[in-house]
């Protein structure tokens, strides 16, 4: 995306822009000042203002505060004034209408609770075994510890195992002996959203007093490998029709699961993993509310979007 | 003393007998009482009294919020800015302030219709009625089949054949094994007590669903297929949709009918208030206003 959410203005600067940047500042505070203020879990939400529990589907959005966005063309979605194509620029894109065209449907907000029980759910969130969507129901699962038995991933007590030998999303590790951290990461799709594409893992660390970043794939769909070169799954050639919205068959997979070991562990640098899960790519809302009036969607607008799933993140720090 | 008068000059002398009419006198001390009535108001000023009452009440939303008693300074605060609040809205309604706000006109519509509901205590529906009622909305009361079962998964990603042909082998294998473990890892629950038909339809969808109506119970089932590959599954028992009788739903029932009920009134309420005004809005032609108001 090269402009701001929620603004047709192109980012110039890039920091502060991911949530990863809050959770760099946090490991790095913790090294140079003794304390982490953003040590928090993922929760994806709504922030709606329409009386409504959130317009989670992107097929069945229906605006984020109602009166000012409540109908196709307030949204930037339709050409104004029934208009059929458009030739004509309807808004300024840093006004009312360039904001509210550029925002996502709701997210989702999901929890590890043993039960369903304000006790079970609560203890999740405080523990921060929680995870983010986009919107889709799908479902993430994270782990670390320094040895999984080989076999882990067939097991049928797979959480069970993964549970007693290492720690869940939200958790910290225990200082490494000089082993490197293994990491269960483990999906499944919507039944009624999109096939899964490609499982990643975010890692930030400190080196040298300096926050970084990397973005490692870990497992890919369709039967496809790594690519030793790139580090990045090839693409698994899943499309829309932008005509009616129906995906590619065939294409992404119901279920993601790998152990993956990190390659880059330095066992004195603070870090924090998470997990981040993305579908093949769907339609956009603006597209759906486009094919319902039976106009081209707004060109100024991605006809797509691939929603993820994230988990929270699984600490690491070199001593006690 | 006729000397003495002659030698007055008229002016002197119409004072003079102005001086001993009642009227005048009257008049002169009217005039007096009303100038020393205007200093004497001018000096007092309107009284802003907190009583007692209220600094309880306003201690105790304080207490609420903070879990513990204010201190005395605390108190202070708190009784400096209700007094600030006061006469800050005062003066705003000597000022004219409250004309033409949005805001102060919705709170005072909304306190009308809070006003107006409070009023209006709403009717106990014979039993007759409260019974129509529930015949009218009965599926609204209608609980979903619950079924307790058990299941096997097999991925279909690397292949729907091979996963097929795995499931398949399990269950010929089932019944010597009491099916542990011969399936593979998956993520949701492979166990469900008492569950929803609705939710499993929505987390495996409509195929496994309804075969768990159907298949036999107490035995391993399948391969069937879902979202997620193929399953077998073992039904151990299940409840049919129901629709409960109105005692057993009675508190839900009398509620929505009084719900209705008050929002019937409510509208009339406001269709009658409408009859008290003559409706003016400019700018819209006729045929615009006549048409029935969407909700």
């Amino acid at each position: 995306m090269e402009s701001y959410i929620g603004r047709a203005k192109a980012i110039t600067k890039f920091s502060g822009g991911y949530v990863r940047d809050a959770l760099k500042s946090g490991i790095l505070m913790q090294d140079t000042k003794g304390f982490n203020p953003f040590k928090f879990g993922f929760i994806g939400s709504s922030d709606t203002h329409n009386a409504a529990p959130g317009s989670v589907e992107d097929r069945n959005y229906f605006s984020k505060v109602g009166r000012t966005d409540g109908k196709p063309e307030q949204r930037g979605s339709i050409p104004a004034e029934g208009r059929k194509a458009w030739d004509i620029p309807t808004a300024d894109p840093n006004g009312n209408l360039g904001r509210f065209q550029s925002w996502g449907a709701s997210g989702i907000a999901g929890v590890w609770a043993e039960e369903n029980s304000r006790d079970a759910i609560y203890s999740a969130m405080r523990r921060k075994e929680t995870f983010a969507t986009s919107g889709p129901r799908m479902r993430v699962r994270f782990f670390a510890a320094y040895d999984y038995p080989q076999n882990i991933l067939k097991r049928s007590d797979l959480a069970t195992v993964a549970y007693r030998s290492g720690v869940p999303m939200g958790g910290d590790l225990m200082p490494s002996k000089g082993k490197a951290p293994q990491f269960i990461l483990w999906a499944m799709r919507d039944p009624n959203s999109g096939y899964l594409q490609r499982a990643q893992i975010v890692k930030g660390w400190v080196e040298n007093g300096v926050a970084k970043e990397a973005v490692f794939d870990v497992a890919c769909s369709d039967h496809l490998a790594i690519d030793p070169a790139t580090g990045r799954c090839p693409d698994n050639g899943a499309k829309v029709d932008l005509s009616n919205c129906e995906p590619t068959k065939f294409k992404g997979d119901a279920e993601m699961k790998t152990l993956w070991r990190d390659p880059t562990f330095k066992p004195n640098q603070r870090a924090f993993y998470y997990a981040r899960v993305l579908e093949n790519p769907s339609c956009r809302w603006s597209t759906w509310d486009a094919i319902r009036n039976g106009t081209p969607p707004n060109p100024k607008l991605l006809p797509t979007i691939q929603e993820r799933v994230w988990s929270s993140p699984i600490w690491y720090a070199p001593s006690l | 003393m006729t000397e003495s008068l002659s030698k007055q000059s008229p002016v002197r002398a119409i004072i003079v007998r102005a001086g001993r009419e009642p009227l005048v006198h009257f008049l002169l001390i009217g005039a007096l009482l009303f100038v020393g009535v205007q200093v004497a108001r001018s000096l007092q000023r309107p009284v802003v009294r907190i009583d007692a009452q209220e600094l309880g009440q306003l201690a105790g939303y304080w207490s609420t919020q903070m879990q513990r008693d204010p201190t005395n300074e605390e108190l202070q605060g708190i009784i400096h800015e209700r007094v600030d609040e006061e006469v800050l809205a005062r003066e705003a309604l000597r000022l004219g302030l409250d004309k033409d706000d949005m805001i102060v006109r919705r709170r005072l519509a909304q306190k009308m219709t809070f006003a107006s509901e409070d009023t209006a205590n709403l009717p106990e529906p014979d039993e007759a009625v409260l019974k129509a009622f529930f015949e009218k909305t009965k599926a609204d009361y209608q609980a979903p089949p619950r079924v307790t079962f058990r299941h096997q998964f097999f991925n279909s990603d690397r292949g729907k054949d091979q996963a097929l042909a795995r499931a398949k082998l399990a269950l010929g294998k089932v019944a010597s094994t009491q099916g542990d473990a011969l399936g593979e890892p998956f993520l949701l629950p492979l166990g469900y007590s008492d569950a929803s038909l609705i939710d499993i339809n929505k987390d495996y969808g409509q195929d496994f669903a309804s075969a768990l109506i159907r298949v036999p119970l107490n035995q391993w089932s399948g391969p069937i297929a879902s979202a997620y590959g193929y399953h077998l599954i073992k039904v151990d028992s299940r409840m049919s949709a129901k629709t409960p009788t109105l005692d057993e739903v009675r508190p839900d029932v009398l509620a929505a009918y009084q719900e209705q009920a008050r929002k019937a009134r409510n509208a009339t309420f406001l269709a009658d208030l409408r009859k008290k005004y003559r409706i003016e809005i400019s700018g819209i032609p006729q045929t615009v206003l006549n048409q029935p108001e969407t909700n």
